[in-house]
């Protein structure tokens, strides 16, 4: 469910690949997803580092 | 019949940040989800050359830093790995609203336990906390034996 108040990080993994973390309006997380929109599960291992902490909502979100 | 019945103190103290072990870092920004060990982690403080007697780790907010979760580790190497390298504790670190006219939130984990000599402590962080400069100042209190 999109909420106008909800925040998108875009974030950068270890191998390069980009992808976007999803908060709510209070800081907190949603989910992780991949570039192409793919969630990745809370207990899979991976790194990733914030490269914008205001990005646009992904083209594919509410599709 | 155990070798030492008596005390000991710590002879001095010994507070040491993540940023002192960082080239300054913010640390938050990066998330590192493994649980075992492996990955990139941030060295928070290196026991003596006796040993140390561990307080505690303060957690303070460095802008507004989103809700994440610090995990604490012990390792028996600066090489870490998931071999050498446990899992020790966790702590909720709620989203951060920075304020110029009232003091942040500040958590703190206790620790109170005496750390094996040269042995470290590590942190990683579950989630991201924000663009670059937005996360936590990590300080662990302690002294030295």
């Amino acid at each position: 469910m999109w909420r106008e108040t909800d925040t998108w990080f875009k974030v950068q993994f270890v191998d390069g690949s980009f992808g976007y973390d999803h908060l709510d309006a209070n800081g907190n997380h949603i989910g992780l997803f991949k570039e192409d929109g793919t969630q990745i599960g809370d207990g899979v291992a991976v790194e990733y580092t914030c490269v914008d902490d205001n990005s646009p909502v992904p083209y594919w979100w509410g599709k | 019949m155990a070798a030492n019945t008596a005390p000991i103190f710590s002879i001095a103290g010994h507070v040491e940040s993540v940023a002192s072990d960082n080239s300054g870092l913010v640390v938050g920004p990066t998330a590192n989800t493994a649980q075992d060990g492996s990955g990139t982690l941030y060295k928070a403080f290196t026991a003596g050359a006796n040993g140390s007697f561990l307080q505690k780790i303060r957690f303070r907010p460095v802008g507004s830093p989103a809700a994440t979760v610090c995990r604490v580790f012990i390792s028996s190497s600066s090489s870490t790995s998931a071999t050498n390298t446990w899992l020790y504790d966790e702590i909720t670190l709620p989203a951060v609203t920075v304020s110029q006219t009232a003091a942040s939130s500040v958590f703190e984990l206790p620790l109170n336990f005496a750390l094996n000599a040269n042995y470290l402590l590590y942190v990683t962080f579950g989630t991201s906390t924000g663009s670059s400069g937005t996360g936590y100042s990590v300080v662990t209190v302690a002294g030295d034996y």
